[in-house]
């Protein structure tokens, strides 16, 4: 049994969970909260990507300290996103929520392609390709540091929506509308302070994503159907769910990379392999649906 | 006002069709290809929409497109089947498979339906690159010019299909099948407690769709001579599918044709005039339809402009 | 109710089809200029970058061409079309440039694909294409035997076959070669003939899988690759995959005697790298070191006109496609089709890349440009050429120092 592949496979799986993990949180959030499925969420995300790129590369900013920038400036552009295209369709059928969000990624993929051109950015920092060794492991410390900001960002997010005022009324939102708003809660404004944080989250995954990887205009969407791979595996606007069906979607990729012939081909359509999967033996998803 | 009704009916629809059937001899190349190219996207849209009529929102009829160009291409260079009846083939390949995805799907409701056609469009992706040995992988199939270059004879083909899909929907409206989907759409409870089994319709309409989707792919693998998985596959092709019908106005047989030939004619303006992103046209399209106009132009004709013509007195 | 309807379908069908009559450029060509037509892609991610670097180029050429008085006496004037990537749209831009435009020379290209889709099209005119685009050797086999048809950018083998000499060069000789490959066209068509080749001349291939381009991790394959300990680490990916590659290799210690692939001297290649980019070798087709006098006297212009842009192949090949275009023309001296093909196989021009004259190719292919390619290696930042020998610039490091040394 060659133990430094098995241990190297999981540890692979592990950090790359954490990037996939923070990319679904807010994605997660506006289900939850709204019962809206952002198809515009992998947008935003690249819209952090590419945030943390133009500070980098005009204000010498590091990427990963630059989140202190990017997650406030992807709150305020998640307000006006709600403000002007997701408050009026709040109360629509479902296909025009779907419509409208996909028009929305579509605008901004090719917005970014008309502003930045399709080239990939990277950013290169003076920890980059830097590598620890735990053992019969070689982890990167880049990979390390961005793992570690997905678990500090998951931690801080269960706070907030336990401990918080405002995250404790949106759990109550989402729980229940009219109680909720029978005790006093402002709904429309916890709904748009929600998407604005899922937007924050966004920015942040952003940031992360730029460093361990690289930005062009689509990345956001190939993050955003692995994603949607997640939270259909993991329960549907359910946090911890979508903890675990990172957790599910790294450590797969990785095991059919390192040990599946041809692995490496394979590996990037195991999210969709996935969603199909699980979807015909459980239509409503591994933990079941809140709303429709 | 029988007679009055027939005239208003048949003489524009004359006029077209003497127009559709004259078309060839009237413009060069050029704009011929550019019509077999509207044409293959109104039929591409129409069936989009006939599926769309019963609730389920395919966001994957590429996978259903990619499996019938591969049917006709792969039929015609493994066993010489001619062209045409590889188009049927691809057809029927692709019906098949719709009942297969149809089923699988039946219990998922609005967006994780959405989502997992996504999936399947994408999966049918990876194995056929994975599979180079039955599918040709990367390297895609290529196949001699339809009807030998005759562009000519493939528009009156394609012409024919149109017209067929056109004729089907038609059948649609007229018929009890009607019913049966809007009320599926409506509310599938609703509509099962009423004595409409959703199963059967759902898996019809998927069946009616991906027929006429199969056959748009094999028109388009011989017309355009070469396929490759990235390209028929691709998402792009489905979202097309999609932005027509709701620009045009969904759920009627003018709506997705009126939508395809508006939004060609931008795209062609907008790609000679610029040079980039003109797909962001489809972008803002469904974002603007959806908040200002949610049942397409022909809402908008229907809606705000006919009411102005109706104020002469009684009919 | 219903007729209505249907009327105001026919008036905006009919619409529809008389505003596409109206599109800009529509007008029938006059006669006061040269037309030259191109088709480019411009909008497609992958595609565009070279697009974008083959429209500088042109427009350097045709710049300096009006300069210089334009050719027979009159301006030539160049129009560039947008094939999105897609080979609809790619037939309709060259039926549209050659059936109402009415151009000379049908120009540019880049998507094997498309290509194929396009000249089968547009074969039936007979039209005189000066191709840039297209390496698969599909294309070769069907359109390369035309004496219409003029092609400049090297066929697959000739990138592979370029591999195979130099590794044979290598001393001691490399024995175990690792590959990887994008899942696309463009990776395997180049995989396929390495192997061929590499097998051929009695090289052990270890490693030989394909990956999904875009994506997020390479750890796990890294990490089979070096299991196997190859001599030789080949991989042929886009620029995004190449720098993510380079990086993770980087993290997991991965120490081939040499990393070899086939795009790297893509402009971000040192600001996304670094000095984690060095030792990299790669073939290539011209890159800025060259010392020829065409290079640097083609250097000159094009840093005049684009000031701080380092180039990529792309524009002095689409500067010589439009040069040589031209040149064959005024030897012509008309635009007449069966003597502008005469013109132009008889076409002996200094480019950068070389004198170019039109040659047989080995599968098939009657007018072909360009064949010989080179290998570069980053050298503390900066490309150097190592191979041919009579093209170097600098030696090649062989082999890489490990990373804990650098």
């Amino acid at each position: 049994m060659d133990w430094p592949s098995f241990f190297q496979s999981i540890a692979n799986g592990v950090l790359i969970a954490g990037l996939y993990a923070s990319v679904t949180l807010g994605l997660t959030l506006v289900l939850g909260v709204m019962g809206i499925v952002n198809f515009a969420h992998g947008e935003l995300v690249m819209l952090g990507a590419y945030s943390t790129f133009w500070l980098f590369t005009m204000l010498g900013i590091d990427p990963l300290l630059s989140i202190a920038i990017t997650a406030p400036l992807l709150f305020l552009v998640g307000i006006f996103v709600y403000r002007f295209t997701i408050r009026p369709i709040l109360k629509d059928p479902p296909l025009n929520q779907l419509l409208l969000t996909l028009g929305l990624s579509i605008f901004l993929q090719n917005l970014a392609m008309i502003l930045w051109k399709t080239d990939s950015r990277s950013v290169i920092t003076s920890y980059s390709g830097m590598s620890l060794h735990l053992g019969m492991v070689h982890v990167g410390a880049t990979r390390l540091i961005t793992f570690a900001i997905s678990v500090a960002l998951t931690a801080v997010l269960i706070v907030f929506l336990h401990k918080m005022r405002l995250g404790k009324a949106m759990r109550a939102v989402s729980e229940n509308n009219t109680g909720s708003w029978l005790v006093g809660i402002n709904v429309q404004k916890t709904y748009m302070l929600a998407f604005g944080v899922a937007c924050a989250l966004a920015g942040v995954s952003g940031s992360l994503v730029s460093t361990i990887m690289y930005t062009y205009p689509m990345v956001g969407f190939k993050l955003s159907l692995k994603a949607f791979c997640i939270l259909i595996l993991g329960g549907l606007g359910n946090i911890s769910g979508a903890l675990l069906g990172s957790l599910v979607l790294g450590l797969t990729e990785s095991f059919v990379g390192t040990y599946v012939p041809e692995g490496s081909g394979w590996a990037e359509g195991i999210s969709f392999f996935l969603i199909i999967v699980v979807l015909i033996i459980k239509p409503t998803g591994l933990a079941g649906t809140r709303r429709e | 006002m029988g007679s009055s009704i027939r005239w208003k009916t048949t003489l524009p629809l004359a006029i077209l069709c003497a127009f559709l059937l004259l078309f060839p001899k009237l413009v060069g190349s050029y704009f011929l290809h550019l019509a077999v190219s509207g044409i293959l996207a109104m039929i591409l849209a129409s069936s989009w929409d006939i599926l769309a009529r019963t609730g389920q929102v395919s966001v994957g009829q590429a996978g259903l497109f990619g499996i019938g160009a591969y049917s006709s291409a792969l039929l015609y260079q493994r066993y010489a089947l001619p062209p045409v009846l590889g188009m049927l083939a691809g057809a029927l390949i692709a019906t098949f498979v719709s009942i297969f995805l149809g089923y699988l799907t039946l219990r998922l409701r609005g967006i994780y339906f959405s989502i997992t056609t996504i999936a399947f469009a994408e999966a049918l992706t990876v194995i056929w690159l994975m599979t180079p040995d039955i599918t040709g992988g990367a390297m895609g199939v290529s196949t001699p010019p339809l009807f030998g270059g005759d562009r000519e004879k493939a528009y009156y083909l394609i012409l024919a299909i149109l017209a067929a899909v056109v004729a089907v929907v038609w059948l649609i409206e007229q018929s009890r099948l009607n019913f049966a989907f809007t009320a599926i759409r409506e509310n599938e409870d609703v509509a099962n407690v009423l004595g409409i089994n959703p199963t059967k319709y759902k898996v019809l309409a998927f069946m009616i769709s991906a027929f006429f989707t199969g056959f748009a792919g094999g028109f388009y693998s011989h017309y355009n001579t070469y396929i490759i998985p990235y390209e028929v596959f691709n998402l792009g092709v489905s979202i097309a599918c999609l932005v027509m019908p709701i620009f045009g106005g969904l759920y009627t047989i003018a709506g997705p044709i009126l939508g395809t030939v508006l939004i060609k004619a931008i795209e062609e303006y907008l790609r000679v005039t610029f040079s980039y992103g003109h797909q962001i046209a489809y972008g803002l399209i469904l974002v603007l339809v959806v908040l200002f106009m949610p049942e397409g132009l022909l809402g908008l004709w229907r809606g705000k402009i006919l009411p102005l013509f109706r104020s002469r007195p009684g009919r | 109710m219903r007729g209505k309807g249907f009327g105001f379908v026919l008036v905006l069908l009919v619409a529809g089809y008389a505003l596409a009559g109206f599109l800009p450029g529509a007008a029938m060509a006059a006669d006061e200029t040269i037309k030259i037509g191109a088709v480019l892609p411009l909008s497609k991610a992958t595609f565009s970058q070279a697009g974008e670097e083959q429209r500088r180029g042109l427009l350097m050429a045709l710049a300096e061409i009006n300069q210089g008085g334009g050719v027979l006496r009159k301006k030539v004037e160049l129009l560039i079309e947008d094939d999105t990537g897609e080979p609809s749209v790619g037939i309709g831009a060259a039926e549209k440039l050659l059936t109402r435009d009415k151009v000379a020379a049908l120009i540019g290209g880049y998507s094997s694909t498309i290509t194929f889709a396009q000249m089968n099209a547009i074969q039936r005119l007979e039209p005189v294409v000066a191709w840039t685009g297209a390496s698969s050797t599909k294309v070769e086999h069907e359109f390369g035997p035309k004496r219409w048809f003029f092609h400049y950018h090297p066929w697959d083998y000739h990138r592979q076959s370029t591999i195979r000499n130099f590794l044979m060069g290598i001393s001691p000789r490399p024995k175990n070669i690792a590959i990887a490959y994008e899942d696309g066209i463009y990776g395997t068509t180049s995989r396929d003939y390495v192997v061929k080749y590499l097998k051929e001349t009695g090289f052990n291939i270890v490693f030989d899988e394909r990956f999904k381009s875009g994506s997020s991790d390479f750890t796990p394959m890294l990490t089979k690759i070096k299991k196997a300990n190859p001599d030789v680490f080949y991989w042929v990916a886009y620029a995004g995959d190449t720098t993510l590659i380079m990086k993770q290799a980087k993290e997991i210690d991965f120490n081939p005697k040499l990393f070899l692939s086939v795009a790297i001297n893509f402009p971000q290649y040192k600001e996304s790298l670094g000095d984690t980019g060095n030792n990299v070798a790669g073939v290539d087709v011209w890159i800025p070191a060259l010392k020829n006098p065409e290079t640097v006297n083609w250097l000159k212009k094009f840093n005049h006109a684009y000031p701080g842009r380092t180039p990529e192949y792309w524009a002095p090949l689409a500067y010589t496609n439009m040069m040589t275009v031209v040149d064959a023309i005024k030897r012509a001296g008309s635009t007449d089709k069966d003597k502008l093909i005469s013109a132009l196989e008889k076409t002996s021009y200094d480019s950068p890349f070389g004198k170019i004259t039109f040659k047989k190719s080995e599968e098939g292919g009657i007018h072909q440009a360009i064949d010989e390619q080179i290998i570069t290696q980053w050298q503390k930042g900066s490309a150097q050429i190592v191979w041919p020998p009579k093209k170097a610039t600098s030696k090649l490091i062989y082999p890489t120092p490990d990373w804990k040394n650098r």
